[in-house]
């Protein structure tokens, strides 16, 4: 019954559109789509009431049906039955037990009769979590894995290139690039052209599905286990995630053994520490699902401070300056130099500000690297590099000339 | 729910119920001789065996006797099928159509709601108000309403015809029946106990499982999927226990009924043949009395289960009456506010005092003007009520005191929609909808051709990416859309406003997902569309804001400095000091 199916899908839209409705609640009313919005939703509805009706009304039609047929079946006893009786075959209380069978019998059919019913709809569930048990997941582990014997944190990209199956354009293109050990580099460029997802193939989270190596400290990481892998790596991602629990419980993600001095000196260095004393709350400050209870830039700052607490060679920071204002990014930058001195760091950045002091600038440029050097250097030769900085700095670009001359 | 409450919720879903009275008199008719038609059959059985017995019978097919008797059989059955079916068919449609208007009631009051509800309600439970209580009443009205009216219809009945078949056996299974019910309900209340703690788990697993997908890369990253994993397994095992446990005591339910039906069912089989032999009850009596004891049981156990799915519907319907109850914004009237055609972009804030509630205020005393097409820029730390300033110019919210003028006419004597048109917002969070981008784009302009939303597209530089996808403008898109980049689909939301050609513009840290190199070209755009017009920028970046011929400094809703970029500079103040560590 595909009409179950239908149904299924009709309410599901109804749950989507009314999540889009509410979230959206401030631009409908911006744009004055109300009764818009109205109309779709009721139509929505609509569609909903219309299809439960339709797929009712075969159920409407059988149900009876059946019972009626299994309630003739007594007619048709007492109809025949006394002719058995008058040659003796069946008695008087045989005929009555004979009825009450079925009775029972009956209501049987009609208890087989609910579970038909049910059954589609329990088809339709059980077709959506095959859909995502068959999902083919790829095992990325080598048949020969590799260590990195102790890691120093240079990686060095070889002629990657990368693109989802069945877009048109490569994401990275081309991509030939040492990150040195030790020091600071800078991925710069438009909005998709490629920073994060540069970043996120050191770690491995597209999987073996690039084209060329990436080697760390000259291991290439096809040939490590995910799991060694990720072991050299700190991570904090572009969208912060905060976890139910504790601040504490959040930072022992990423290092279980992390002392609470570990964690009171990455909760400092993240400017934690800044904004629990202004809730008068220490590590153990309660975090509700999803970081409910905390702005953008504390969310940020909570992810900064666990990939702070883990001790690892590589610190790969993606976009994670973005919600801080200017005093936070500025303080952060400093800790992060007087405490992750010698340590490998990318990072992902849109303010200039944010990384003009990087050892190491790559600009990137619809998938390419079209330049890479230091703050002076790239405002020497590259000209996209000095626009963004002219625009972020000041606009005219002379103001800041002036200042510095 | 206290009970008055109760009653009130349950009349007041009746009026919704009877909204189409036709249906609600028919169908109560009908289920009244359906449950007639199901009480009479076994009486005509025990006059057909009876006179089975006494030798009335001469052939199969003599009308005399069984012929009439057989067919009054077969015609109270037909009448019970079709009965059935009718009020199955009647009772989905009035359910289907009262939850209808129900849902319509909501869709309506949610676009009138303050928005200060929406902003102070969790959208989880919102959303369950308005989708999953309404599928729980749907099944309440459709089943389990109608059920506990037959079945207490049937109760009533039975025990009518039992008393007119044999009063001495009648008396026997009212002494046995509330026996078996008081066992039942011992074993339901220890199960309620487990269901609960069931629910509890199940609570606990779904929220484990959305931190896992919402984490996915922070956990790959930091190699806890093992301990993600272990920690879902602790979790699952124990929602496996609770739901084995529970399931198993309410799958004693069935067993446990049955048995002591049929104890009861030996009884009378015993006490009828003594009746039966002593000549005061025949025996088709007896086999109709049996036929009744069964039809009984399934009503009387049932009953307390479907009482208590009445229950869980009408506390489904109080959530939704709860939300239907809920103070609209006071309405706009057309006829008596004030018509503005065009609008000069003249804005003026004059002792504005403002709290999301009356006790606790935020703004106190903010006044301002800004002129026909100047750039005023809002700066402050977070928290300082700067997006609040620009909500209470689009009457998002009412104000406490003082007045907001739109080219001196007060804001509150415009409709919302007619103060609303002049403008045009860009938010902190994009919003995309589901559907194709051109429909996204459209969005801010109904009606808008073709031609329309690709010059949109192009001045608000989305034209080339969107060209880049593989279906264009027809690509269908969501929030959750990983075709798109945060910052593309925030470039998306100010095509969506220039389309609408606005005459104020309010951009409320609009350019904080766009890089800096995309954001060059949008800020192009955005001043070739400013020019003329009056503009209101809250951003953190502050080279965006250099140029605005106003700057206002917030801090905890005051305003504390205000000026252009060189007067604050030269001032050395909060502004001062906020921009040169910009820089540092």
């Amino acid at each position: 019954m595909p009409k179950f199916m239908e149904l299924q899908q009709k309410t599901d839209r109804v749950g989507t559109l009314m999540n889009e409705k509410l979230t959206g609640a401030r631009s409908i009313r911006a744009f004055g789509r109300q009764e818009y919005e109205i109309e779709k939703l009721t139509d929505a509805d609509r569609q909903v009431r219309d299809k439960a009706i339709e797929a009712n009304r075969m159920m409407n039609l059988v149900n009876p049906l059946v019972q009626v047929l299994m309630n003739l079946v007594v007619v048709v006893i007492l109809l025949l039955g006394p002719v058995q009786m008058k040659s003796g075959l069946i008695s008087i209380s045989g005929l009555i037990v004979y009825i009450q069978y079925s009775i029972q019998l009956a209501a049987g059919f009609s208890t087989v009769m609910t579970i038909l019913n049910v059954l589609p709809r329990c088809e339709v569930s059980a077709q959506r979590i095959r859909e995502v048990l068959d999902y083919d997941s790829e095992d990325i582990s080598p048949a020969e894995p590799r260590t990195v014997e102790s890691p120093k944190g240079e990686i060095r990209f070889e002629d990657v290139h990368f693109g989802f199956s069945g877009a048109y354009d490569l994401l990275l293109d081309e991509i030939n690039l040492t990150i040195p050990a030790g020091k600071t580099t800078a991925i710069v460029g438009a909005t998709g052209s490629g920073k994060s997802t540069l970043l996120k193939l050191i770690p491995m989270f597209y999987g073996t599905q690039f084209y060329g190596s990436i080697f760390i400290d000259g291991v290439d990481t096809k040939e490590m286990m995910p799991h060694e892998l990720r072991k050299l790596i700190s991570y904090a991602p572009q969208k912060a995630a905060v976890f139910s629990g504790t601040v504490e419980s959040n930072l022992k993600m990423a290092n279980p053994d992390a002392a609470p001095e570990d964690i009171k000196r990455a909760c400092d260095m993240a400017m934690v520490t800044e904004f629990l004393e202004s809730k008068n709350a220490g590590p153990e400050f309660e975090l509700i699902q999803g970081g409910g209870n905390l702005s953008g830039g504390q969310r940020q700052r909570i992810s900064l401070a666990r990939a702070f607490v883990k001790d690892a060679p590589i610190y790969l920071l993606d976009d994670t300056f973005s919600a801080l204002d200017f005093k936070t990014d500025a303080a952060v930058r400093a800790a992060m130099r007087r405490e992750l001195a010698g340590k490998t760091i990318v990072v992902v950045a849109q303010r200039i500000s944010t990384i003009m002091n990087a050892d190491k600038i790559v600009v990137l440029d619809n998938g390419r690297i079209i330049a890479t050097g230091t703050h002076k250097e790239l405002l020497e030769s590259c000209g996209v590099y000095r626009e963004i900085y002219e625009t972020q700095v000041s606009q005219s670009g002379e103001e800041k000339r002036e200042a510095e001359s | 729910m206290n009970k008055t409450k109760k009653k009130h919720t349950f009349l007041r879903l009746m009026l919704y119920m009877s909204s189409s009275r036709i249906k609600l008199v028919s169908v109560t008719f009908i289920l009244i001789v359906m449950t007639l038609a199901g009480m009479f059959a076994p009486k005509v059985v025990e006059y057909l065996t009876d006179g089975l017995q006494n030798g009335l019978w001469k052939s199969a097919f003599s009308w005399e006797f069984p012929g009439k008797e057989l067919l009054a059989l077969a015609a109270l059955y037909l009448i019970s099928g079709i009965t059935s079916g009718a009020s199955r068919h009647l009772l989905v449609d009035m359910a289907e159509n009262t939850v209808f208007s129900m849902r319509e009631k909501m869709q309506r009051k949610l676009e009138v709601l303050p928005l200060n509800y929406i902003d102070t309600h969790k959208r989880g439970d919102i959303l369950a108000r308005a989708t999953g209580d309404m599928v729980t009443l749907t099944n309440v009205l459709e089943t389990n309403l109608p059920a506990v009216f037959t079945n207490l219809l049937t109760i009533i009945g039975t025990v009518a015809m039992m008393m007119v078949t044999n009063i001495r056996l009648s008396l026997i299974f009212f002494v046995m029946m509330p026996l078996s019910i008081l066992s039942m309900r011992l074993i339901s209340a220890n199960a309620k106990k487990l269901f609960k703690k069931q629910q509890e788990a199940e609570g606990e697993l779904n929220a484990h499982i959305e931190e896992c997908l919402t984490g996915n890369e922070a956990m790959r990253a930091f190699n806890y999927e093992e301990e993600a994993y272990r920690q879902l397994e602790t979790i699952n095992v124990k929602f496996f226990r609770t739901y084995v446990r529970s399931r198993a005591l309410s799958g004693l339910f069935s067993p446990i009924m049955t048995l002591l039906n049929n104890l009861v069912y030996i009884a009378l089989c015993v006490f009828g043949a003594q009746a039966i032999l002593k000549g005061t009850l025949t025996v088709g009596g007896l086999g109709a009395f049996l036929i009744y004891a069964n039809n009984i049981s399934g009503p009387i156990n049932h009953f307390s289960a479907m009482l208590n799915q009445v229950q869980a519907g009408l506390a489904a319907a109080e959530r939704v009456f709860e939300v239907l109850d809920e103070e609209p914004e006071t309405p706009d009237n057309p006829e008596t506010s004030v018509q503005m055609d065009e609008t000069k972009g003249i804005v003026d804030f004059e002792h504005v005092k403002f709290g999301y509630t009356p006790k606790n205020i935020l703004m106190h005393d903010v006044s301002f003007h800004v002129d026909s097409g100047q750039i005023f820029a809002i700066v402050g730390p977070s928290g300082a009520g700067k997006t609040t300033l620009v909500n209470l110019l689009m009457r998002f919210y009412e104000i406490n005191g003082g007045t907001i003028s739109l080219d001196g006419n007060p804001i509150s004597e415009l409709t919302r929609g007619g103060l609303r048109k002049f403008m045009g917002m860009v938010l902190q969070d994009t919003w995309i909808f589901s559907g194709t981008i051109y429909e996204n784009i459209a969005y801010g302009k109904p009606g808008a051709t073709q031609e329309e939303v690709m010059a949109a597209a192009k001045k608000a530089q989305c034209d080339e990416f969107i060209r880049k996808l593989p279906d264009g403008y027809e690509t269908v898109i969501s929030a959750e859309s990983s075709a798109l980049s945060m910052g593309e689909k925030q470039l998306l939301s100010i095509a969506r406003v220039v389309i609408a050609e606005p005459r104020i513009l309010i951009l409320d840290e609009a350019t904080s997902n766009i890089d800096t190199r995309t954001e060059v070209l949008i800020t192009k755009a955005m001043s070739d569309m400013m020019k003329g017009k009056t503009a209101f920028i809250i951003a953190h970046r502050l080279f965006t804001i250099k140029n605005a011929d106003c700057i206002i400094f917030m801090k905890d809703g005051d305003i504390l400095e205000v000026g252009n970029h060189r007067e604050l500079m030269e001032k050395g103040g909060y502004y001062a000091e906020l921009y040169n560590s910009s820089y540092a």
